[in-house]
């Protein structure tokens, strides 16, 4: 069964009597099925937030239909098992963090009994414990978007949508929230995650949507996407002198055409990553 | 998929993270501050020893604070805790969640009631506390004037807080009809005050229309009259403080016309909210 | 071209649409609303409102006429009246009455703005007048006389106005008489407005006392002890300010000087606390 079916969705916006009308989605057709991983890829401007708040019954798209569960998404009934984490979440400053996830918990329509044990336990799993009594106005931006994604899930969502979740924050931020979102599929969860970072998209997404002004201009599994078909890379340990000819010469010999050799290279971020990951620096506080 | 009704709980939730708001910004606190010191200077009426007379000044301040600060208070925190939930963009949480539109905007409406009620509560029990003590002391000063008792009627100094309430209401369901509607914060608190200086003066635009030559002028009177409420009609303090009592049909009358207003610029708030675009 | 059309034709479709849903519902509760409005608007003085615009604009200025039609009004006339005060405490006759005159256009209800002007214009205004028309006794009696006439006149006036806005209230009837007794020398009548006091709802127990103790200064004593008779059983035994005893008395002291038979003399009601009560005077 599909979590969410976009049918031909067009969405223009008037901006002023002066200007043209923006067409910001242009017949936008899409299908997510449950238990997916879904991408949602595009440079800024690409309609990508529009997308996602058509989706969630925020906006009205100008044309099409969309359902979230069978459910038209305009329906309040279609966000009863929905998570949402905004872009650049800037939450209550006045509330401490635990009342915000409780507020959303209520409205969200949680249980009473053991209400409160869900929250603490949504806040732990973000890793926020020891920040949650404190007023989210001196969170961090990175402490603002675990708390996001715990008012997100404190509903036990089947679906979560995230906009740009890693929007400002670092590397290690991001890496955990990716670490989350890995834990969101593994629970059989269905993700639609918007970002304008590939890397992103890759390392956490079963399938990719790309959007271009509006348009839908591909859709595919990342795998099917990433890989460089008719070929295949070794990975070998430091050759001794004069074997990589050797090695050419066999490979020729085999019908197989050599392209090259490259120093294997590893990312600035994963260096980071192990750098300051080593340093033991992990926590709830990010300055 | 079964129905979501509407949920009077949710509204509950949503007025008491206003309400709450409101609080731990100290705004109320400000305002208490302030109408404390306007209503605290009466006393210096005291100073000019004008008998029994000095009671009907510090009625009269008192209630003057309320009614201005009041003003201010229904008319900014409407509109600013409403596009503080859009700028900050937790609209989009809470409307994420299966939360009806109407729920939204009532709850911001209660939220904002809630305030009111407690700053026209404390102040005019304020007032009261200030008037129990200088009567007190003027009784002991001039037993002759008071040889029937206590002249101030406390209970119609609480029905008139009470009103004051009523008032600071409609202003407040009015306003917010204006931020459900405008793009901006500014654009409504403008709207609020305008609509406060309309409401005040229907009397006399609706005295002088009958005088004007133009029809045209005297229809388009007549209809902008009836766009706005007459707070005119709540202005009963002046009433308390020169010693007449309120009626319980007149308190009575005032608080079904508020509550009709109220009602009518709410459902009207939930409309425009319906069909505005986050 | 086209496309800018369809863009104005966007906006006012979808924004119009709502805004003029909103205007249409508001003119319908704004009418529905007006039978309840009009029924609340009766207790007010409607018919002056628009004079008393007029006139107060002319006077004061559109910011003092704003702030009283915008709900102000008994807070600006607490505001005049402290400028009446700092004029009479200067002794300041033209602006004194000038604000005296002011503070009861903007606000006529609060009874003490009246008293206490009519006392203003009665009493202090003849006292300088009189200052500035000469030393102490060397004013010339004719003068003093005119002064004090035209002051007691125009206080009078001044009360015949506040009557008119406070019928029942026994204390304007008792100003004017004080005014006839103090500054116009006329007891009859002062007797007369004493008189016309005790017969109002809300008369002060010595109201009636005076108007017996004036007429047995006019010599007309009968007229007095007939008063006093129908006055003491209407008295309450237990509220001291009635002066029961007091009235009691003087009736005694009647008798005695009228030579009153004894058989004719007045018999005190017995006192019964829980079955009295104050009854009218025929």
């Amino acid at each position: 069964m599909n979590a969410i079916e976009i049918d031909g969705i067009t969405k223009d916006f008037t901006p002023g009597l002066r200007e043209a009308k923006v067409r910001a989605l242009d017949g936008v057709t899409l299908r997510i099925r449950e238990g997916e991983v879904m991408g949602l890829l595009g440079p800024n401007g690409s309609g990508k937030s529009t997308l996602l708040k058509i989706v969630l019954g925020l906006l009205a798209p100008t044309a099409g239909e969309c359902r979230i569960g069978g459910v038209p998404s305009d329906r309040v009934e279609a966000r009863r098992r929905v998570g949402y984490l905004p872009e650049a979440p800037d939450f209550y400053p006045h509330l401490t963090g635990f009342e915000l996830v409780l507020f959303h918990a209520r409205l969200g329509g949680t249980a009473r009994v053991g209400r409160k044990e869900r929250v603490e336990a949504v806040i732990a799993e973000v890793g926020l414990v020891e920040a949650m009594h404190r007023r989210i106005g001196t969170y961090s931006q990175g402490m603002r978007q675990r708390l996001g994604l715990a008012q997100a899930l404190v509903t036990d969502p089947r679906l979560v949508i995230l906009d740009e979740p890693t929007s400002g924050i670092d590397p290690i931020g991001a890496a955990e929230i990716g670490e989350m979102i890995n834990g969101l599929k593994t629970q059989g969860r269905t993700v639609l995650l918007s970002s304008h970072l590939p890397g992103q998209i890759e390392d956490l997404c079963d399938r990719v949507a790309m959007l271009d002004h509006g348009r839908l201009v591909l859709q595919e599994r990342v795998e099917e996407l990433t890989r460089r078909r008719g070929q295949t890379a070794l990975l070998v340990d430091r050759l001794p002198a004069g074997t990589l000819g050797e090695l050419r010469s066999w490979l020729q010999a085999h019908g197989v055409e050599f392209h090259g050799v490259e120093t294997p290279r590893t990312s600035l971020e994963r260096v980071f990553l192990e750098t300051i990951g080593s340093l033991g620096k992990k926590g709830n506080e990010r300055s | 998929m079964n129905r979501v009704a509407f949920s009077p709980a949710r509204v509950r939730w949503i007025a008491g993270n206003t309400f709450r708001e409101a609080v731990r910004q100290r705004l109320l606190l400000l305002l208490i501050m302030v109408a404390a010191t306007m209503t605290g200077g009466a006393l210096f009426f005291s100073d000019f020893h004008f008998g029994s007379s000095e009671l009907k000044f510090v009625t009269d301040v008192g209630f003057g604070a309320l009614a201005f600060f009041g003003a201010i208070l229904s008319i900014v925190s409407s509109a600013q805790f409403f596009f503080d939930e859009i700028e900050r963009r937790t609209v989009l949480t809470v409307l994420a969640k299966p939360v009806w539109r109407a729920e939204f905007v009532l709850g911001k409406l209660g939220g904002v009631l809630l305030l009111l009620l407690v700053f026209c509560g404390l102040v005019t029990a304020l007032l009261a506390g200030l008037l129990w003590w200088r009567e007190t002391g003027l009784m002991k000063a001039h037993p002759g004037t008071f040889e029937t008792g206590r002249v101030v009627a406390y209970a119609g100094v609480a029905w008139c807080g009470l009103v004051q309430w009523l008032k600071l209401s409609v202003l407040a369901a009015l306003t917010l009809l204006v931020a459900s509607y405008a793009r901006s914060s500014l654009l409504a608190i403008m709207a609020g005050f305008v609509a406060l200086v309309i409401g005040q003066l229907q009397y006399l635009a609706r005295d002088f229309y009958g005088m004007m030559d133009s029809s045209l002028a005297r229809g388009g009177v007549w209809l902008g009259g009836l766009l706005f409420p007459n707070f005119q009609l709540f202005d009963v303090a002046d009433r308390v403080g020169a010693g007449e009592t309120l009626s319980a049909g007149l308190i009575g009358g005032l608080a079904a016309y508020a509550l009709a207003y109220m009602s009518v610029y709410g459902g009207l708030a939930v409309y425009c909210f319906r069909h505005r675009e986050l | 071209m086209a496309g800018w059309r369809s863009t104005v034709s966007g906006i006012v479709n979808s924004r119009a649409k709502v805004a003029a849903v909103v205007g249409a519902v508001l003119l319908i509760a704004g009418a529905a609303l007006r039978p309840v409005e009009a029924a609340m608007r009766k207790a007010e003085a409607r018919a002056g409102m628009p004079g008393r615009t007029r006139r107060l604009s002319a006077i004061v200025g559109q910011g003092t006429s704003m702030a009283v039609l915008g709900g102000f009004r008994a807070l600006v006339a607490d505001w005049l009246w402290l400028k009446t005060y700092l004029a009479w405490a200067a002794c300041d006759l033209p602006a004194t009455q000038a604000m005296l005159r002011l503070v009861t256009i903007v606000d006529e209800r609060p009874l003490g703005f009246w008293l206490n002007g009519a006392r203003i214009i009665a009493y202090d205004m003849t006292e300088w007048r009189l200052r500035s028309a000469g030393r102490e006794g060397a004013v010339p009696a004719a003068v003093r006389r005119r002064i004090l006439e035209e002051q007691a006149g125009m206080a009078l006036r001044y009360l015949e106005d506040a009557r008119s806005y406070h019928p029942e209230r026994a204390a304007v009837c008792v100003e004017m008489a004080n005014i006839h007794l103090n500054s116009r020398g006329d007891p009859a009548t002062a007797a007369r407005w004493y008189r016309q006091a005790a017969e109002l709802p809300d008369a002060p127990y010595y109201a009636a006392r005076i108007y017996a103790e004036l007429l047995k200064h006019l010599g007309r004593s009968r007229e007095a002890y007939a008063w006093l008779r129908r006055l003491h059983p209407t008295l309450p035994p237990d509220v001291e300010a009635a002066g029961s005893r007091i009235v009691l008395g003087r009736i005694r002291n009647l008798e005695r000087t009228l030579e009153i038979p004894e058989n004719e003399r007045y018999v005190a009601p017995e006192v019964d606390v829980e079955t009295r009560r104050p009854q009218k005077i025929d």
